[in-house]
């Protein structure tokens, strides 16, 4: 492996986990740590194994073929059958962003004082600017560095000493002894958080920015393994600080204020400062990706000029897209909807939506034609099978949970 | 004799002009029936108002009303436009190529129109 | 590839499934008014438990001012929320009332440790907390004395 791929493989790594820790996880993860202790770290673990291919899968065909999904999904179905998972993840990360932005409003609002609401246009501008400005490594290089702060959940749990036997016997499903109800509908969005459909588009877009041919298809690999694995040992960090702090004083996640102490057993001096800090941080980072993803689907489709790399006067349409993005969905946060309540219901819904970015998905990457001798294999396909089924199983049952177990 | 499928090789592929600048995607096609001859393809028509009729013959009857009534001359002629055949360079596994430059032609006006009436507005954009 | 376009129907024709099983799933979900309570108590209690930490880490210098004010402030209107919810309820008044007047105290510690906490009264504030600490204690009680679902 040449220095040049070394150098990709760490970057990727280090964006893999900046991406991947947002909003969605640090909610789920508070909520689940809060509520049942270790009880659904095997959510976790299932989402990080199902991610984990997903994403190899979005950058090795990005690799092989030089296109991104959306882009490869239209000319491949076509535009009728795309539009309604275009339409259905369009509104999906349109949610997602909201909450992205409802995160770094409220970790604002946790150094500031000021109420949430008072940071949404700020911080749309400011989200915004970073776009507009920047080309696409700054944007990976420095979200992601900063994102490593996010660590501090992972150094606070092991402070904590968590009780082994326990975090084990929570790496396998088991029945809830208490609130059915709420316990499946963490489960499930804890699934909705990690599979986040973002993740691919912003990924295989990307490969394509960052020039990817199919001598990348094992830095993707590795990319993909080590990133994401990472990012959800952050997301268990929560889950143990949340089970070791929160769940024995018998404070449950139903607000961010109650997951706003989390940190400060671990850290008494910096751990308020250090848990804003990285909401922060890891919302900002996802924020980005999510409006990008947002602009590169929506350019894909109707074939506009894309690229974060180009001027913004060369592609017009495509920064419209992410700037009306980002105001749009600043809107929810500005007319006062509760942030954790918002992020939620959107993890939930990501998961219910899983079928409409699967099923394509898997379709196109058996396809010889187009990948070759990188068509999945069968591993990637039973576990793309197995998927497709959770997939349906979430769909149905997740809209009832949202109603149940959501409120 | 190499052969084309037209739904699978041509028809939602990307257009790209001749400096392989990104304009589009193939929308639509139009075939020109010949007495007594084989059809041949006549054009590539591209546009939101080629891609409406592929969801609905009334939304598209709808929307082209829309169109023309739309005050923006520019947006009004990038939603529906025909390339001749003639034009097409090559097609090829990723793209279809036209010999034409992208921002000479309506599907770049709304493109245009936004880069003059939206980006350079924005501070920090020098025009 | 192009037959993905009746999987869509089909998928669509799913989800109208799962709208009426959704329906019929709320409609099933009946509880005795003493199970409602019980399910408002647990909020209650977390929220007690939010308050007496807040109050805990501003007395150890852990956390700002601002932010015990603003944890107040919420859980004061879920509070407020929950009281509202408990006058309703049909449930037995001795099992009932109980809770309300856990309820009304609880309001009432939260709004003093607010007060407490911007006058930078360190001794109200540690009686704040520790009040707040028996009456998460008594709520428990409550809990153990409505017995198992």
């Amino acid at each position: 492996m040449n220095m040049k791929k070394a150098t990709q493989l760490a970057l990727g790594i280090v964006t893999a986990v900046g991406g991947f820790f947002d909003a969605g996880n640090l909610a789920t993860s508070a909520q689940a740590g809060a509520s049942f202790r270790f009880q659904l770290v095997w959510s976790l673990l299932l989402g990080t194994l199902l991610v984990i291919f997903l994403v190899e899968m979005s950058g090795r065909f990005a690799a092989v073929t030089r296109k991104a999904l959306p882009d490869a999904i239209r000319e491949h179905f076509g535009f009728t059958a795309w539009l309604v998972p275009f339409l259905v993840l369009t509104l999906v990360h349109f949610l997602v962003l909201a909450s992205e932005i409802g995160g770094i409003c409220f970790a604002l609002h946790l150094v500031t004082g000021l109420p949430p609401a008072v940071w949404a246009l700020p911080v749309a501008v400011l989200t915004w600017l970073f776009l507009w400005r920047s080309t696409f490594g700054t944007i990976e290089n420095s979200t992601s560095l900063l994102g490593l702060l996010t660590l501090a959940f992972v150094v606070a749990a092991v402070r904590h000493h968590p009780p082994t036997g326990e975090l084990l016997a929570g790496m396998l499903p088991s029945l809830p002894h208490h609130d059915p109800a709420k316990y499946w509908f963490i489960a499930v969005s804890i699934l909705g958080s990690v599979i986040a459909p973002y993740l691919f588009y912003f990924y295989s877009s990307g490969a394509v920015e960052d020039e990817w041919d199919p001598s990348y298809v094992n830095v993707n690999r590795g990319i993909a393994f080590v990133g994401m694995g990472f990012g959800s040992l952050i997301a268990l960090g929560a889950i143990v600080v949340a089970a070791v702090v929160l769940a024995p004083r018998g404070i449950e996640v139903n607000d961010y204020h109650q997951a706003a102490m989390m940190l400060t057993d671990a850290f008494p001096f910096w751990g308020f400062v250090l848990f804003a800090a990285a909401m922060a941080i890891a919302c900002l980072g996802a924020g980005i990706e999510v409006a990008l993803a947002m602009a590169y689907t929506t350019a894909q489709t109707f074939g506009w000029n894309w690229g974060e790399d180009l001027d913004p006067r060369e592609d017009a349409r495509f920064c419209m897209v992410y700037t009306a993005a980002i105001l749009v969905s600043s809107l929810l946060i500005l007319f006062g909807i509760d942030p954790l309540k918002l992020t939620l219901v959107t993890m939930a819904i990501n998961a219910a939506v899983l079928p409409f970015v699967a099923i394509p998905f898997l379709l196109i990457m058996n396809d010889r034609k187009l990948l070759k001798e990188h068509a999945n294999g069968w591993i990637s396909n039973s576990v793309a099978a197995f998927l497709l089924v959770l997939a349906l199983v979430l769909a149905v049952v997740s809209i009832p949970l949202v109603i149940m177990g959501g409120s | 004799m190499k052969t084309m499928d037209l739904v699978r090789d041509v028809l939602d592929k990307q257009v790209v002009d001749r400096d392989e600048t990104k304009m589009g995607r193939v929308d639509g096609l139009l075939l020109e029936i010949r007495p007594g001859q084989p059809p041949r393809i006549e054009a590539i028509d591209m546009g939101f108002v080629v891609l409406a009729r592929r969801i609905h013959p009334r939304l598209e009857a709808w929307l082209e009303r829309l169109r023309r009534r739309f005050g923006v001359s520019s947006i009004r002629k990038t939603a529906r436009y025909r390339v001749p055949w003639s034009a097409v360079k090559d097609v090829n596994p990723f793209c279809v190529q036209l010999d034409v430059a992208a921002l000479d032609t309506p599907a770049f006006d709304w493109e245009r129109w936004l880069r003059d009436h939206v980006v350079a507005h924005v501070p920090g954009v020098d025009s | 590839m192009r037959n993905f376009f009746s999987l869509q129907s089909s998928a669509a024709r799913g989800c109208g499934a799962i709208l009426v099983f959704a329906a019929v799933l709320a409609a099933c979900q009946h509880k005795s008014p003493e199970q409602e309570l019980l399910d408002k108590a647990d909020a209650v209690g977390s929220w007690i438990a939010t308050l007496q930490m807040a109050g805990e880490k501003w007395l150890a210098n852990s956390v700002p001012t601002s932010f015990v004010k603003s944890t107040c402030k919420e859980a004061g209107r879920d509070l407020d929320q929950a009281a509202g919810e408990a006058a309703k309820s049909q449930a037995r008044p001795e099992v009932r009332d109980p809770l309300r007047q856990l309820i009304s105290q609880a309001q009432a510690a939260g709004a003093s440790l607010r007060r407490a906490a911007a006058a930078n009264d360190r001794p109200g504030a540690a009686r704040e907390a520790g009040r707040l600490s028996a009456l998460g204690r008594q709520l428990e009680v409550w809990k153990q004395g409505l017995g198992p679902p």
